[in-house]
């Protein structure tokens, strides 16, 4: 378990963490979203005893600071850009780290490296770089796990494979915290999320709390619109028509089936209208923006 | 600390510029035997046909790099991250140019006796006396032992450059300037400081003849300090500028 508790980042005395808190549990894939200069890579680095902070930052119950990194021994992390080193293979670049040769191996064939590892890294791809950083993260069976925009660069197939190999890590009992600005993708990997914008958590919780929680509308279809419309209007029931199917509050849901019953209308669908993790994002940062406390 | 030094060992031993230096160090001092005149060949033998020099160049270029790399390839966080103390990484990394400015030095000594049986074989012989009464080869070995110190303040000053602008070009730049252009700008200092010569004698780039002064004791006309004067002066600002380059090597992150 790692708990980061009331951390506060400073530059030049400026405050760029703001008492930041959260925790991610063993197994958990946490995402780690906000805006461009929100704080995402400066908590990062500051979990990975990198930044003077004030608070606390706990690895399985061992402290972190900027002097002390012993807790650090089972983190793996990968920060801004892949660290490699281009004179050294992709092999010399893994074995730098890791004595296991089993470990490098394994490492290799899951993320499907074979074919040019043992070539100089100064000439692989963005994306066999980015593969190369993440290996390198996930080296010596680590039990927590720092990804800053993994998917930079990679292809559909290296994609899907991360996104695997990510879950595969978690259920054997790594924990993540992930940052990227593809939402979409990430959305497919994490378990929680912690929103941050200006160095404050708007948001911590799972993400299917949080996507169910933005689920205010309901989409309604019945054998006559016009009528339902009317006769929701007389309830006091607003509904907008889309020509198709009626767009319902959620608070007012309940009633709605007794009503149209009652006047022999046929009900072909009620269902929730799925708002996806990018609108659900954008919603929260505007809300806060005209709201900001 | 350990694991640290035996990292740096695994990323410079496969660098080609490790061989490269030793390489160039060969090949630079075989221009001197080349290009300098017979009139000095005895002082040029004890100096190792001028290998102090093409040291400090080849180890500032070393230096600068062994950092470099870090700051250019984004591995510097690794390292921290994966290191107990910043000071570990940079005592590793301080122990390797140490190492390297070691085997410089033993290839040094290896390739004056190949010159020297090359192309002087039957003059100036390892046991003839030079200066104060001490034989050729006794001489050489002094002086490369002495230069193995004194290339520490070249190194300190290095590391201090890379520390502080973070891009090799920089600080070889700079370094070898001071390699080669130090000594001038000390001398020109203190003979026009006046009454400020007991001040400017202090100055860190007149520590850079101590070798010379070693050699030849005429050194001091110059310098304007003794020998112990010298030495205790090179300790001292190795010293200022490793301590002053790891202080900036601990903020590269913060």
């Amino acid at each position: 378990m790692i708990t980061v508790k009331n951390i506060v980042v400073s530059f030049s005395k400026r405050q760029v963490i703001k008492k930041v808190s959260f925790q991610v549990k063993e197994g958990a894939v946490v995402g780690l979203i906000g805006p461009n200069g929100a704080g995402k890579t400066t908590i990062m680095k500051t979990i990975l005893g990198l930044l003077k902070f004030e608070g606390a930052i706990q690895i399985n119950g061992s402290a972190v600071t900027v002097n002390n990194h012993q807790a650090l021994t089972k983190v793996g992390a990968l920060i801004e850009r892949p660290a490699i080193y281009p004179f050294l293979t992709g092999r010399q670049n893994l074995t730098l780290y890791c004595k296991n040769q089993q470990d490098v191996l394994d490492l290799v064939t899951s993320l499907e490296m074979t074919a040019y590892v043992d070539d100089k890294s100064k000439q692989y791809s963005l994306g066999m770089k980015q593969k190369l950083g993440i290996a390198i993260a996930l080296l010596n069976q680590p039990e927590f796990v720092i990804l800053d925009e993994p998917m930079n660069g990679l292809d559909i197939e290296a994609t899907i494979l991360v996104r695997q190999i990510i879950k595969k890590y978690a259920d054997g009992g790594t924990s993540f915290l992930i940052s990227s600005h593809i939402l979409s993708e990430l959305e497919k990997v994490i378990t929680d999320v912690v929103l941050i914008n200006n160095g404050e958590i708007l948001v911590e919780k799972p993400i299917t709390e949080l996507i169910q929680n933005e689920h205010h509308q309901y989409k309604l279809v019945t054998n006559n619109l016009a009528k339902t419309v009317a006769l929701l209007d007389a309830n006091g029931i607003k509904s907008e028509n889309n020509e198709t199917y009626l767009t319902i509050d959620a608070s007012r849901i309940l009633e709605i089936q007794p009503i149209i019953y009652a006047h022999g209308i046929q009900l072909l669908e009620l269902s929730p209208i799925t708002i996806d993790f990018e609108e659900v994002v954008v919603n929260v940062l505007k809300e806060r923006e005209v709201n900001p406390k | 600390m350990m694991r640290n030094l035996a990292q740096e060992w695994f990323k410079v031993k496969h660098q080609k510029s490790f061989y490269y230096g030793i390489l160039m160090l060969f090949g630079l001092m075989l221009f001197t035997v080349l290009m300098d005149s017979d009139d000095q060949v005895s002082f040029l033998i004890v100096q190792g046909f001028g290998a102090s020099q093409w040291i400090a160049l080849i180890l500032v270029v070393f230096s600068a790099n062994l950092f470099a790399m870090e700051y250019q390839n984004n591995t510097l966080l690794t390292l921290f991250y994966k290191s107990p103390t910043k000071r570990a990484i940079y005592w590793a990394k301080l122990m390797i140019i140490l190492g390297y400015s070691g085997i410089l030095h033993v290839s040094s000594i290896s390739f004056t006796i190949l010159l020297k049986l090359f192309f002087y074989p039957n003059q100036y012989h390892w046991f003839s006396t030079v200066t104060g009464n001490q034989s050729l080869l006794k001489t050489f070995l002094k002086l490369t032992t002495i230069n193995l110190m004194a290339s520490l303040l070249m190194i300190s000053i290095t590391i201090c450059l890379i520390c502080l602008f973070k891009v090799n070009v920089v600080a070889i730049s700079i370094g070898v300037g001071i390699v080669f252009l130090g000594q001038t700008i000390s001398g020109g200092l203190i003979q026009s400081a006046g009454d400020l010569v007991s001040l400017l004698k202090w100055n860190p780039f007149n520590m850079l003849n101590l070798l010379g002064q070693l050699a030849d004791p005429s050194f001091r006309a110059i310098t304007k300090l003794n020998n112990p004067q010298i030495m205790i002066g090179t300790a001292g600002y190795t010293l200022l500028f490793l301590g002053l380059g790891y202080r900036l090597f601990k903020r590269s992150h913060n």
